[in-house]
């Protein structure tokens, strides 16, 4: 199987593309020239919270790219080389946190609805719809407005938003693989429901998850780039690439390294997860291939 | 054989040397290699052998309805009627399918497209290969006589597809007709397919296992229709199965196949009675015969080989308890070894004398 | 032998049809009505049908795999239905059962070594060098070895897959074992290495078989007794070769006719039999062939017709 994913071009590309991104994730602090500093704010609510705040050095503002600074500077002089490679951490870290906390909402809701089906399955589907009918942008609006504009605020938004589309898809795998006569060979020797559930309807469910899985790493990375641009994420001196492309729409004409450059971040990095995404949907899927 | 119209020793159908090879991820799988043979005008010609050993690839290579990434018919002949069918072009052989050389399948709900009704389905294959001069054709291009005449030709297809119906004693052949897929049952369905791919009256029926996938009785009923049919209207079939029974039972002449090789083939009593080839006799040796008394069924050993790479020579070879040093390295050919009866074998002569050594225990299980 | 295996009687197994969410439940689809029957130790009993007749149903509330609506059954001495959920596990590796389609009865991505360790990890608590060992046991037991111990499913020919799938009935020392139409999807010359493997295992560790299939020919071989099912009832039953010599039931008579005779010489007529078989939902009153048969008569179409005697150990269904 794996050697049918190294045939397609194109998924070889959305893999390289993505070890790029979490290559650099990692190595951030060697990477970039500049590094922010962490200082505690005081919150709305009386508490503090720590976020990026990057030294100012209007001496060298908006420079074009050069070999001190690769991608440029900002109006406030930071390197936006810098800020870019230090903002696929946040972007990494909000991506995989969003997905990975849905996910496990969603297949464990999921899987008990499809797994017991009848009043729980009802139950838990009819939450689904009511969750599934939330607009993320207005449950994120309202967040804002109540708690103040943050990255967290914006990832449990999007949690909230995006677990039922999981549970269910879960939810339609379990009911198709529980009709399968390996299931119930399990059960006549004796397997009890946990047994039955983890070993066989897990493993046998979660490949098309896994697909839908990668597509929306990049899906989530649009949203939350989205929400920061028009300003319900990251707070101002963030490094985050959405937050960047806002502040730098104003000074497009003069300076257009500060909105292309992370532009470009985001279309790689979501070009990636797509071509991944697709990788993975050719390989798992038996139909396309054999 | 009670039929009325006997089979003549005129081919309608001649395959020769007809090679169809698939091209996988896998590696090239070599269906067949070199099949040939004759099918006799309004006889009802067998083709038996085990899953893989190419027999439904042999019928959808006479259709040209392999799929061609990734098959491909490498060469060969197939004559029907004066014609090649593997160089007539595409329009030819649209004419020629469901009107001249007709196919039913094994699994009828799958072949029935299921939102259409099944008269509109039959009047489908009417409207297409049927005249119906009792309609005129119009001169004029006035488009409300051309539709005029289209409605009437539709109309009158879908009388004809009723009749059809009727012919496969349907019950009720009207009320069936505006019917769905799924709301019959399975023989019904096997019924409506029948009728459709015999509504032009073909020269060839080709049926694919058409009754594997039905109840015993319910088979009994559908080969008791293909043979009154086939003695009303004179069509030769060309009936593809694994079943020995229904072989026995409904064939003039049959052809063995195994893995893409016809390896014997003849008239079926003499096939029955004097099986030449050591697969054909470990097969009829290996059915539990319902008249027979019980005792250990005798197996041949091992499996069928992989296509991909195939043994070299002849493909039975390493199953076979007469295998020779030649065996391994020709193919045999086909040779008469009594009128009506070819085998394919290097060694047939002595196998036939030679006490039968084949094992009879459940055997190892080797790949 | 006096006390049979297993003894069940008047099982009915209902399967109730939901129209929406809260409406109650009307219908019910009869698949098994008002059976009896007794397997005694060591036996092979045969279970003919043609599709729709309630003859997997049967198999699996032989074994308790789906509890019977109501009619008791009774395994080695013991009351299924009274027994508790513990008391029925540890009865479970007595009974086991051998599916029909190899392909989907073994989970595709477990190894055959996670396959056949299950049950034994479940139930005995096997662990480590010991299972290793009792699962290389069980797979030369059918014929396969030590090489096929860490493959997939999907790497197997159909006859080898089935092989595992008797391992796995194997692995618990099962007393009695369900075979549900074990042959029907494979070839006949596997089908044939198959039979003989079931018969020489039986002879080995002394096991009674249930075996459930629709091809009369394997029944003729394998079985001691054979009981015809129809419509969720058993319309004959008896010794195999007094019911292929004799069947006396017209529904029996009509599935021997039908079976084609691989031998060109004899070509028999076939009964005719006109309709199809009945919904289970709303089967006809009475006789539930009656419809079908070409001897019915008023009575046929009113009453049921009880299990009478005709000859030694020789029941039918019909008046």
């Amino acid at each position: 199987m794996v050697h049918l994913f190294r045939k397609s071009l194109l998924s070889m590309v959305g893999l390289i593309l993505i070890l790029l991104l979490l290559g650099v994730a990692l190595i951030a602090p060697l990477l970039a020239s500049e590094h922010p500093n962490y200082v505690e704010v005081p919150t709305e609510q009386g508490t503090t919270r720590v976020e990026e705040r990057w030294d100012i050095h209007f001496d060298r503002a908006l420079q074009p790219p050069s070999l001190q600074h690769f991608f440029g500077t900002d109006d406030y002089g930071r390197d936006i080389f810098s800020m870019v490679v230090y903002g696929s951490q946040t972007s990494l870290r909000i991506c995989l946190m969003v997905v990975a906390i849905s996910m496990v909402i969603g297949i464990v809701l999921g899987g008990l609805a499809g797994y017991f089906g009848g009043v729980i399955d009802e139950t838990l589907m009819r939450i689904t719809d009511v969750f599934l009918s939330i607009p993320y942008l207005i449950l994120a609006l309202a967040i804002a407005a109540a708690l103040g504009r943050s990255i967290d605020h914006i990832m449990e938004a999007m949690i909230i938003t995006w677990w039922p589309s999981y549970a269910r898809l879960f939810r339609g795998q379990v009911l198709a693989i529980k009709e399968q006569q390996y299931v119930e060979a399990a059960r006549s020797v004796g397997a009890s429901n946990s047994r039955v559930l983890f070993r066989h309807i897990l493993p046998n469910s979660i490949a098309p998850l896994l697909v839908e899985i990668t597509l929306d790493l990049g899906a989530v990375l649009l949203v939350a780039a989205g929400l920061s641009f028009i300003g319900l994420g990251a707070s101002p001196g963030t490094a985050e690439w959405g937050l960047m492309i806002s502040q730098g729409r104003t000074l497009m004409f003069h300076a257009w390294w500060y909105v292309t450059f992370p532009g470009l971040a985001i279309l790689f990095v979501v070009l990636g997860f797509n071509l991944l995404g697709d990788g993975l949907r050719d390989v798992t899927d038996p139909k396309l291939r054999r | 054989m009670d039929t009325s119209s006997t089979p003549t020793h005129e081919p309608i159908l001649s395959i020769r040397d007809l090679k169809t090879y698939f091209y996988t991820y896998e590696g090239v799988v070599k269906a067949l290699e070199a099949t040939s043979f004759d099918i006799w005008k309004g006889e009802t010609f067998g083709l038996i052998g085990e899953t893989g050993c190419g027999k439904s690839v042999t019928a959808l290579s006479t259709m040209r309805l392999i799929p061609q990434p990734p098959g491909k018919i490498l060469s060969g002949q197939i004559l029907f009627n004066g014609t090649d069918l593997l160089q007539a072009p595409e329009k030819t052989m649209q004419a020629i399918r469901g009107c001249a050389i007709s196919m039913i399948f094994q699994e009828p709900m799958t072949a029935l497209n299921p939102v259409y009704t099944i008269g509109s389905q039959i009047a489908e294959v009417i409207l297409l290969h049927q005249d119906m001069p009792e309609i005129p054709q119009p001169k004029t291009i006035n488009p409300l006589t051309r539709h005029k005449i289209k409605k009437a030709r539709t109309k009158r297809a879908f009388e004809k597809a009723i009749e059809a119906l009727d012919m496969v004693k349907i019950s009720d052949p009207q009320k069936v007709a505006y019917q769905y897929p799924h709301e019959l049952s399975g023989g019904m369905r096997q019924r409506a397919m029948i009728a459709m791919m015999l509504s032009c009256s073909p020269d060839l029926l080709i049926a694919d296992e058409p009754t594997t996938a039905l109840d015993v009785t319910v088979q009994a009923q559908i080969l008791d229709l293909m043979k009154d049919l086939q003695r009303r209207k004179g069509t030769a079939i060309w009936l593809i199965t694994h079943n020995l029974g229904v072989i026995a039972e409904m064939c003039d002449r049959v052809g063995v196949m195994y893995a893409g090789y016809i390896v014997e083939i003849g008239k079926t009593e003499k096939i029955f009675e004097n099986p030449d080839h050591p697969y054909t006799r470990g097969l009829l040796r290996s059915i539990p015969q319902i008249m027979e008394d019980r005792r250990r069924l005798e197996i041949i050993p091992g499996n069928v080989p992989n296509l991909i790479t195939p043994p070299e020579g002849c493909r039975f070879h390493p199953r076979c308890p007469y295998a020779t040093a030649v065996c391994s390295t020709a193919a045999p050919p086909l040779v008469e070894v009594e009128p009506d009866h070819c085998v394919a074998c290097h060694n047939y002569a002595t196998a036939k004398y030679a006490v039968a050594g084949v094992k009879e225990n459940h055997g190892p299980a080797t790949d | 032998m006096d006390q049979p295996l297993i003894d069940a009687n008047h099982i009915k197994e209902y399967f109730p049809i939901k129209r929406g969410m809260f409406s109650s439940t009307k219908d019910f689809v009869k698949a098994v009505d008002d059976v009896t029957i007794q397997i005694t130790k060591g036996e092979t009993f045969g279970l003919v049908g043609e599709s729709g007749c309630g003859k997997t149903t049967l198999g699996r509330v032989l074994i308790h795999l789906i509890p019977p609506t109501s009619g008791t059954l009774v395994f080695m001495g013991e009351n299924l239905g009274e027994i508790s959920k513990r008391e029925l596990r540890l009865m479970r590796p007595h009974m086991q059962i051998v599916f029909q389609d190899p392909s989907s009865s073994l989970n595709p991505r477990m190894t055959i070594k996670q396959i056949l360790s299950e049950p034994l990890r479940i139930t005995h608590r096997y662990k480590g060098e010991e299972l290793t060992k009792k699962v290389l046991d069980l797979l030369q037991t059918v014929g396969l070895d030590k090489q096929h111990l860490y493959r997939f499913p999907h790497e197997f020919s159909g006859g080898q897959k089935q092989r595992i799938g008797v391992a796995r009935a194997l692995a618990l020392n099962p007393d009695f074992i369900v075979l549900d139409e074990p042959t029907s999807s494979l070839d006949v010359s596997v089908q044939a290495q198959i039979l003989n493997l079931l018969k020489d295992l039986q002879e080995q560790f002394n096991l009674t078989y249930l075996f459930i299939t629709h091809d009369l020919s394997v029944i003729k071989f394998i079985s001691d007794r054979v009981a015809v099912m129809y419509a969720g009832r058993i319309v004959e039953y008896a010794n195999t070769q007094d019911l292929f010599r004799e069947p006396t039931h017209p529904y029996t008579q009509a599935l021997l006719s039908a079976i084609p005779i691989p031998d060109p010489r004899q070509r028999s007529k076939h009964l005719p039999l006109t309709g199809e078989v009945p919904s289970l939902v709303n089967p006809p009153p009475g006789c539930r062939f009656h419809p079908r048969c070409p001897h019915a008569t008023e009575a046929c179409k009113r009453i049921e017709p009880h299990m009478k005697e005709v000859s030694k150990d020789h029941f039918v269904a019909c008046f």
